[in-house]
């Protein structure tokens, strides 16, 4: 077998179990087609490959290389996406990606056909966000597939789904998804030059990406928004945010992200205008709650104890009577073992995990207020807290909540409220001073930005007409396509 | 970025510095609720020359005894007392504080007594001591013990044994649906010393029996002073002019239908303030309005006993007996030179130009008008 790209793969890959070879002869031109056994469909290659290369006449009466070639360049065969492979890059590349390579006795170059696996997990509903009245789809590992259901929900010309390979060793697939005619040109060339510029060897996890993306971002809130929502993701590409879908994880990746994406829910567009607006005034109001309750506790008991009604007071001294810890040690106490709780739910069996958060909250409460380590007061003030964390969509924004929560604890026990307040003029200057690709944090609540209607009060659609201002979109108007 | 860095340390400094300093320490010191001796009500009595204090403090754990005196509590709140003397108000709280458990925190003050005796001095002295106590409540209400001492109130067990603060809770709220006086409140009482204008009515207490007490009337605080002591019914009637009149009930008696009662619900007052041959005018108008207050079954409403031109009588002889009790006040006000029915007060509000000619002169001719309107018979949903 004459073809030196195949020679030198077949020296790389013969090692392998799943690196298979199949000779054949077309006419009177030896051949082989390798494969990596995993990666495709046997089905796929004997029925649109091999079928016509060793049954169709043009093929089977070739009298050289040349003219089976020249059939081949004709497309003779039944496959859409077929490449021609000069080098054993491109050869191992192809291979790796699940394709079937065919060589010609002879030849220089190789020809590459897709023939990925059709064994991959099938389109399902959310499962990490609850979709209530919104589309049951969500993304799955496969890009493809997850760029089709992106297609299907804007079916637009504008829609690019641009593939950058990142990792060295990985080589995966992203998907760089924009609306051409919205998206600010000068943001998105910043990605886009990040991503391919960034060295790494394998995508283990989409903080790789994340971190590629958005360059150096040291900020404590999250700087991009992961769903496995294609209805969402869909909705932020339209507004004039950039995506990424990358193979091998079920999310988009929605940048640059702000406040309000971490706090406004995709339902809030499903609800009544007025129904929606109360729940996003609910969730700020939670935001304050699960920041500051525990802190707020602390400053009260150890330096404002007039702020308590005096009949309250009485009796949170009465329950705490026997306790041996102050306020401050009480809930840092509770407070980690919630959290102990909490991750604990979450590294276990779904089965099993959801049950032992609530039965170890309750019990680890229950016992902890009959052990007399911590006053019932305290138990109430931290579930209150983790609660009210709940209620916010964006996780990681709740992550970060928590960490500015145990500062304010310990500003609050040492200089109460005055501590309190530096604390939240610290998380406000964090806050004003974030920028993610240029764009504020805070951006959403720009004076110019308000009047467009859709950041806590979500006014009804006729009103909101006007993609965001920060996002520097090129396409301000909603309905109004322009041409990029 | 830098800049907001800076920035915020320009913000943050001044705040921690502008924590309140005590004496020993920079930054405020965290104080652990357990170790705090909640002071429901503050009893200020004048003891030789001297101040004599008494603290009715909450327990939270409902322990009889305790601190310098008795206790008491019924179901609610259990309190006990805490006294201290001293030649100064300071030396008081110091040595009350020597016979208390815990840091006496008076955050939670929200009631002041003051005996009748310590009233009737200048009482600015030991009311500028608590507002200037960070801790204190400016809201807190002042009362003051008719014929008796703070001490002895706070002593009294009331109905069924009740904390002092729960028991003067209840009668300040009883105080106020009835109209029997104004709250004062500290805050009131921080200008009261430098004020000569304004008197203000504070909660009078009484003794009934031997362990409870009831709100009677006012006292008249002028100047920093308690002057003089009103009964119920004065005391309403200066509210009615005050504008500060909630509700009551009067008894009338009347020719067409004997001694009847009248549920006030309702006492419009307008006050016009002008000046007239060199002096000063106050035209006060009282419209009040008010139903018969009789139980369903002693009504015979068939007969024709409730008709118009009765209703007017009682309303007339109503109206007569409200003016008779303000005309009363008024005279008062005129002799004492006090202000309990708050005229000059609104006048220096309305026309401090013509309040300073009424200063000079120290005169004001009151025309008073009273209407009493019968609107309805009580209970009984007809017309008249």
């Amino acid at each position: 077998m004459e073809n030196p790209i195949f020679l030198s793969v077949k020296q790389k890959m013969d090692p392998n179990s799943d690196f298979k070879e199949k000779y054949l002869r077309i006419g009177k031109t030896d051949a082989v087609v390798i494969y990596m056994e995993a990666l495709i469909d046997g089905r796929d290659i004997n029925d649109f490959l091999l079928k016509p290369l060793l049954t169709l006449p043009f093929f089977t009466e070739a009298q050289s290389m040349r003219e089976v070639k020249k059939q081949l360049d004709r497309g003779e065969v039944y496959t859409l996406d077929e490449e021609t492979v000069k080098t054993a890059e491109d050869a191992f590349s192809t291979l790796l990606r699940g394709c079937a390579v065919l060589f010609l006795s002879g030849d220089r170059v190789g020809y590459a056909y897709e023939a990925q696996t059709a064994n991959v997990r099938k389109v399902a509903p959310p499962v990490d966000e609850n979709s209530e009245q919104g589309g049951k789809e969500s993304f799955v590992e496969n890009i493809k597939l997850n760029n089709a259901t992106l297609r299907k929900r804007l079916r637009t010309q504008d829609l690019v789904i641009e593939n950058i390979v990142l990792g060295a060793q990985s080589s995966t697939g992203i998907g760089l998804c924009y609306l051409e005619n919205t998206v600010d040109l000068e943001m998105l060339e910043t990605v886009r030059n990040r991503l391919k510029s960034k060295n790494i060897d394998v995508v283990s996890a989409l903080g790789v990406i994340e971190e590629a993306a958005l360059g150096e971002d040291f900020g404590m809130f999250p700087g991009v928004v992961t769903t496995e929502r294609p209805d969402r993701f869909a909705a932020a590409l339209n507004e004039g945010y950039i995506g990424i879908v990358t193979d091998g994880f079920p999310y988009g990746m929605i940048l640059p992200a702000n406040i309000l994406q971490h706090v406004n829910a995709p339902e809030d567009y499903a609800q009544h205008p007025a129904f929606a607006t109360a729940l996003r005034v609910l969730r700020w109001l939670m935001i304050g709650v699960t920041l500051l309750a525990p802190a707020f506790y602390v400053a009260i008991m150890n330096f404002h104890q007039e702020m308590i009604p005096g009949k309250l007071l009485l009796s949170i001294n009465k329950a705490k009577s026997e306790v041996p810890f102050n306020e401050f040690t009480e809930i840092l106490i509770m407070m980690i073992a919630f959290e102990v709780i909490l991750e604990a739910g979450v590294r276990m069996p779904r089965n099993i995990g959801q049950a032992v958060s609530i039965v170890g909250g309750l019990i680890v409460g229950e016992a902890a207020i009959n052990a007399k380590i911590v006053s019932p007061v305290v138990v109430i003030v931290v579930a209150l807290t983790v609660m009210a964390s709940f209620t916010l969509p964006g996780k990681r924004f709740v992550r970060s909540l928590k960490m500015w929560r145990f500062l304010h604890i310990i500003l609050a026990n040492f200089f109460g409220m005055v501590g309190l307040t530096v604390g939240i003029i610290l998380l406000l200057t964090h806050l004003t001073g974030r920028e993610v690709l240029g764009v504020p944090y805070l951006a959403p609540f720009s004076e110019e930005h308000m009047v467009t209607g859709d950041t806590v009060v979500r006014m009804p659609f006729r009103y909101n007409n006007k993609r965001p201002e920060y996002l520097r979109n090129r396409n301000k108007i909603r309905r109004k396509r322009e041409e990029g | 970025m830098k800049g907001k860095k800076w920035l915020s340390s320009f913000i943050i400094l001044p705040l921690i510095f502008a924590v309140p300093v005590n004496k020993q320490y920079l930054l405020p010191t965290p104080t652990n609720v357990e170790k705090l001796e909640m002071i429901r009500v503050i009893g200020v009595d004048k003891e030789d020359q001297g101040v004599k204090l008494s603290m009715a403090a909450a327990s939270s754990k409902g322990e009889d005894g305790g601190g310098g005196g008795g206790s008491s509590g019924g179901g609610g709140e259990k309190n006990y007392v805490i006294k201290g003397v001293g030649n100064t108000f300071y030396e008081a709280v110091e040595d009350a504080q020597r016979s208390a458990n815990k840091l006496l925190f008076w955050g939670h003050a929200d009631i002041i007594v003051l005996g009748e005796e310590t009233a009737k001095e200048d009482v600015s002295k030991y009311i500028d001591f608590l507002v200037r106590d960070q801790k204190t409540r400016l809201s807190a209400r002042i009362l003051v013990v008719k014929g008796g001492t703070a001490e002895e109130l706070l002593q009294k067990k009331g109905h069924e044994n009740q904390a002092i603060f729960d028991g003067l809770s209840e009668q300040l709220q009883h105080m106020k649906e009835n109209s029997l006086a104004a709250e004062v409140s500290l805050a009131d009482l921080i200008v009261s010393g430098g004020n000569a204008r304004t008197s203000y009515l504070v909660p009078a207490v009484v003794f009934d029996g031997k362990e409870n007490y009831e709100i009677d009337g006012a006292a008249i605080l002028h100047e920093g002073k308690v002057k003089d002591l009103l009964d119920e019914k004065s005391s309403r009637a200066a509210l009615m002019v005050r504008g500060e009149f909630y509700r009551s009930l009067d008894v009338v008696d009347t020719e067409a239908l004997g001694r009847i009662s009248i549920d006030v619900g309702n006492c419009h007052v307008k006050k016009k303030f002008y000046e007239e041959k060199g002096g000063v005018v106050a035209d006060v108008e009282v419209d009040l309005t008010g139903t018969l207050a009789e139980q369903f079954d002693e009504v015979s409403y068939g007969g024709g006993r409730y008709t118009p031109e009765i209703m007017q009588e009682v309303g007339r002889a109503w109206s007569e007996g409200v003016r008779g009790q303000i005309e009363k006040q008024i005279h008062m006000d005129l002799v004492t030179g006090y202000d309990s029915l708050g005229l000059a007060d609104d006048l220096y509000r309305k026309n401090p130009t013509l309040y300073e000619k009424f200063e000079s002169k120290g005169t004001m001719t009151v025309n008073l008008s009273v209407q009493g309107k019968i609107e309805r018979v009580h209970v009984l949903d007809q017309e008249i």
